[in-house]
């Protein structure tokens, strides 16, 4: 059964320039082009996702999600031109699960539109990220039995420096850790001038599990001080 | 009300008020001076009333000071060892014996006490009325001589009639029956009791006061029936009214055995008077009797119109009291009017009647001191019922007193409508329009003062010692002017100083920042102006910034709305390029335009957020995390993560960076995108195969890192490169945003750090420096 997505901005073109992307990716895509005609499609027809804009005509986008989040639990991708900080944060905390900035990416909204219907439509492992043998951080999942690190329940391919790397900072997530001291646990080496060899190794693993690796969501660099897997 | 009739009330009220209150305190004054010296008012105020002159105290002590005199007559020269001075009764009659002139004549028939006069050539009719104690001590003391001067000058005075005999023998008499039986029938016949039975006495016509002194006792008749001697008892001789030989309080001398003495006073006395009786061309004059009969009269009348005027007084007090609610607005209209009368002008007469209050009641209590009683018995005859002038003329200072304690109660501070308070107030607002300066320098008049009168003080205080009393006061004065000028300096200053430490502390307060306080200090100061002013600064100083907050946060606002607008279509052709590349069957070249159109879209991007973020921190708005971090590492991470990019580039980088950590305090994600793009910047404009040095170094205070690299280009050296929008070459042709260096000094300026860049020849040099954490 293909999903069936509504994507709702003021801006005809753009809204045309998701549906094709999204068509593409094999969604069917429901067009709105202000809050109301949102809030009636919804209330019409079967919708899995939304992709929202926030400046809209009639009724914006953030009293648009709440009013939808009166009713239904269905993921909401919020899509803005505003860009700040706050605006993020207000709009996730009124309910939108994600936020992603205009101009996007194409392929990084096609990539979190994947993401958030496979947590809605699966609702993820349960048991998995009950067990101990699971850390569970967003979209990551790492094993440690198996040490196996997936992103959206796909497994990651990693070689075994990344695994190691992985793991540690999976392990001990939110903590900082410099570039030296990965290097020595790692590497089992007395660490000299390691920042480059530390930082290739993190950018292939960004690479790997982040959506824009040059916005990276999940490994971080600390400025000044290391590196670590943000808790989420 | 009809208003006519409330003023009418309003002044009734007010005036009767007054006028009760003036002749109640005029009477009652009157009153306790008229009490002073009588033993029985009482008995004195029937007396007085019942109009007979015979029946007062004065009338007693007379006639026995005469009874007194005659006595003395009596055995006059028989005294073997006389101690009188035989000159002291001269002297009294000489006195007695002034000339009077027709005028004083006519004068004293109207007012009893000519002026120019004293007291005993009025009173002295060498009777020794006054002096009844002393004739009666003195006795023995007279001489024949001066027994028979007295009789010479005495007998012509018809009021009192008398015989004195002595052993038998008529001494001397000016009335020669006067006591004999002579079986005439006279109107009176008084009956008296002699050694040889009763007797009866002829009176003459129009007298009826009998005095007989028998050698042992003094019987006193009048009209017929035997007086009543014994008002007080015989008790104590003080408190006695007549002092009589014969009696208790005055046994009888031995002396005066064989003496007889008849003497008769007229029911009307009246004027004596005796030209050129002593050869020497004197009037003598004797009216004593008469003067007692007007006074006795007028005493009389005086008392009926005290009488009257304290009813009159009490209808008074009465309207006042009935009127006292008109009253009290008649005060409060008649203050309003005094209220804008100068104060000088209410305050110097009510000080000249006090002062003159005071000088009357210090010469007073000097007469008093020298006078005694008669002191008082002469201020007697001035107040009671005496007059309406003189209550007028205490109406009116009671009035004017009453005036100025009126405006004192109903004006708040009378003393500023004044002429001094006016001339203060010139002096003041001359003063106020000097400049500041010139106003301290005028200060140091009291200086200049204080230091003259300083000077003065101990000449004076020498010249004191060796001058005496005024000189003394005048010393105290000059002290009190040196106190007095002293404090008004010491308040002058200490004000002065109060208003500095304000000024002061208003200019601290500007200039730490706090803009809303507005400090005061009051307009006669000096320095008033200079706060004025600094407070207009501050006014001045807090528009400025409000506006530039306004404009900084418009101009935020106008580059985020902008930045929006831009970023819609942007993201409609973003969106179409990236869908135009996944077209399939497109030919070569068309997939070159669209690889152009795509990274020529993304350069847009980057530059709209650029933009935006280059002026956010130029306002100040961009938002930081401050956390201390290590300075080595971070640009360790940074050229860590632009590898690729350096590998790629013709230049590379030679790094000189300290192993131990230099811990500085700021914003790591910031200060990343600071060496990124000085990195970036450096890899762009490097001439190739030249070579990027970054240094770091750990200073006392200031980690300090650089930034150096040949420039391919000639750089410009009149341009500051860290403007925005602002390039090395002046074609614009290369991919950057022209905000790199911008953005990168803002966002070290936001950190805290400071950013510096320098051109040396072809030489590029950035520096980034940071206070280092120990």
């Amino acid at each position: 059964m293909k999903e069936r997505i509504l994507v709702v901005d003021d801006d005809r073109e753009i809204v045309k320039a998701i549906a094709l992307l999204l068509e593409k990716e094999e969604y069917e895509v429901l067009k709105a082009y202000d809050g109301m005609q949102a809030l009636e499609i919804i209330a019409e027809s079967q919708v899995q996702l939304i992709i929202i804009d926030v400046m809209m005509p009639k009724l914006d986008g953030l009293s648009a999600v709440m009013k939808i989040r009166e009713k239904r639990n269905i993921p909401i991708i919020l899509l803005s031109a505003k860009s700040e900080d706050t605006d993020k944060v207000l709009g996730l905390s009124i309910g939108a699960d994600d936020y992603v900035a205009k101009p996007y990416n194409p392929a990084e909204l096609a990539a979190r539109v994947k993401s958030q219907l496979r947590r809605y439509t699966c609702l993820g492992d349960i048991n998995a990220s009950l067990s101990t043998a699971n850390v569970v951080n967003g979209r990551l999942r790492y094993n440690k039995e198996e040490r196996v690190l997936y992103t959206d329940e796909e497994p990651v391919k990693l070689t075994a420096t990344e695994t190691k790397i992985v793991d540690l900072l999976m392990c001990n997530l939110g903590r900082v850790f410099p570039a030296e001291e990965i290097y020595r646990r790692v590497w089992n080496e007395e660490a000299y001038a390691v920042e480059n060899t530390v930082m290739v190794h993190i950018r292939r693993i960004r690479e790997k599990i982040e959506w824009n690796p040059k916005e990276p969501e999940y490994l971080k660099v600390v400025w000044g001080i290391g590196y670590k897997i943000e808790k989420k | 009300m009809d208003i006519k009739s409330k003023k009418s009330k309003m002044v009734i009220g007010l005036v009767s008020w007054l006028a009760g209150f003036t002749i109640i305190i005029v009477n009652l004054s009157g009153l306790c001076l008229e009490m002073y010296g009588y033993r029985d008012f009482p008995k004195h105020v029937e007396e007085v009333l019942g109009r007979d002159y015979q029946d007062t105290e004065e009338f007693r002590d007379y006639i026995l000071g005469c009874m007194s005199d005659f006595l003395e007559m009596s055995v006059a020269g028989t005294n073997p060892d006389q101690v009188g001075e035989p000159g002291e009764f001269l002297d009294e009659w000489e006195a007695a014996a002034e000339p009077w002139t027709e005028e004083e004549m006519s004068i004293l028939e109207e007012d009893y006490i000519p002026s120019g006069k004293t007291y005993y050539n009025y009173y002295g009719s060498g009777f020794g009325w006054d002096g009844g104690y002393d004739v009666v001590y003195d006795w023995w003391s007279m001489t024949k001589a001066e027994a028979e001067d007295m009789h010479d000058r005495i007998r012509y005075n018809t009021n009192i009639l008398y015989r004195i005999e002595n052993k038998g023998e008529v001494l001397y008499t000016n009335y020669e029956s006067l006591g004999l039986d002579s079986g005439q029938t006279e109107e009176w016949n008084y009956t008296i009791n002699t050694d040889g039975g009763e007797m009866n006495f002829v009176m003459p016509e129009g007298y009826n006061y009998l005095l007989y002194y028998d050698g042992e006792t003094l019987q006193v008749l009048k009209d017929g029936a035997e007086a009543d001697v014994s008002i007080h008892g015989y008790g104590d001789y003080w408190d006695y009214d007549w002092y009589i030989p014969g009696y208790n309080n005055v046994p009888a001398d031995d002396a005066y055995r064989d003496s007889r003495i008849y003497m008769a006073v007229a029911k009307e006395p009246e004027i004596i008077i005796k030209k050129n009786y002593d050869g020497k061309g004197n009037t003598y004059y004797s009216n004593l009797l008469y003067k007692m009969k007007m006074q006795s009269l007028d005493k009389a009348a005086s008392y009926r119109n005290w009488i009257f005027s304290s009813l009159l007084a009490f209808v008074f007090a009465a309207l006042g009291l009935t009127f006292r609610e008109y009253r009290k607005e008649a005060c409060v209209s008649i203050a309003r009017v005094t209220g804008k009368i100068w104060y000088e002008v209410k305050l110097l007469p009510v000080l000249a009647f006090f002062f003159l209050f005071l000088m009357a009641g210090i010469e007073a209590l000097r007469m008093f001191w020298w006078q005694g009683n008669s002191f008082v018995y002469e201020l007697q005859g001035f107040t009671i019922g005496r007059g309406i002038l003189f209550t007028v003329i205490f109406l009116l200072i009671i009035g004017f007193l009453w005036l100025f304690a009126n405006d004192a109660r109903y004006n708040k501070k009378p003393w500023r409508i004044s002429l001094t308070a006016k001339i203060i107030g010139l002096f003041r607002t001359s003063m106020l329009k000097l400049p500041f300066s010139k106003r301290m320098v005028r200060y140091n008049i009291w200086v200049f003062l204080l230091g003259l009168l300083s000077t003065l003080l101990p000449v004076t205080v020498f010249a004191a010692h060796r001058r005496g009393t005024e000189l003394l006061i005048i010393t105290f004065i000059l002290f009190v002017c040196i106190l007095f000028l002293q404090f008004l300096y010491a308040e002058n200053m200490r004000r002065l100083a109060v208003d500095m430490d304000r000024l002061v502390g208003q200019i601290e307060a500007v200039h730490n920042g706090e803009l809303q306080e507005n400090a005061e200090i009051s307009e006669t100061s000096g320095l008033a102006e200079a706060m004025e002013k600094l407070n207009d600064i501050r006014d001045g100083m807090n528009k400025a910034i409000d506006r530039q907050i306004k404009s900084e946060r418009m101009k935020v606002e106008l580059i985020a709305n902008v930045s929006h607008d831009i970023k819609t279509p942007l993201t409609s052709i973003i969106s179409y390029v990236e869908l135009l590349k996944q077209e399939e069957g497109m030919p070569e070249h068309v997939k070159e335009y669209v690889s152009i159109l795509e990274s020529k879209s993304q350069r847009l991007k980057t530059m709209v957020q650029d933009v935006f973020e280059v002026s956010k921190a130029a306002s100040g708005e961009l938002p930081v995390h401050m956390e201390n971090l290590d300075f080595c590492k971070l640009i360790h991470q940074t050229i860590a993560d632009m590898q690729e990019q350096i590998a790629d580039s013709p230049v590379s980088i030679k790094c000189e960076i300290p192993d131990e950590a230099v811990t500085i305090y700021a914003d790591g994600s910031r200060l990343y995108r600071v060496f990124q793009n000085l990195i970036q910047n450096a890899l762009k404009y490097s001439l190739e195969g030249s070579r990027i040095y970054i240094n770091l170094k750990n200073g006392e205070e200031d980690a300090v890192a650089s930034v150096k690299n040949t420039s391919k280009e000639e750089l410009p050296s009149d341009v500051d490169l860290t403007e925005r929008f602002i390039r090395g070459d002046k074609s614009r042709t290369d991919g950057g945003s022209g905000l790199g260096l911008s953005i990168a000094q803002s966002f070290t300026e936001a950190c805290g750090g400071s950013f510096k860049v320098e051109t040396i020849a072809d030489l590029f040099v950035v520096t980034v420096s940071f206070q280092s954490v120990k």
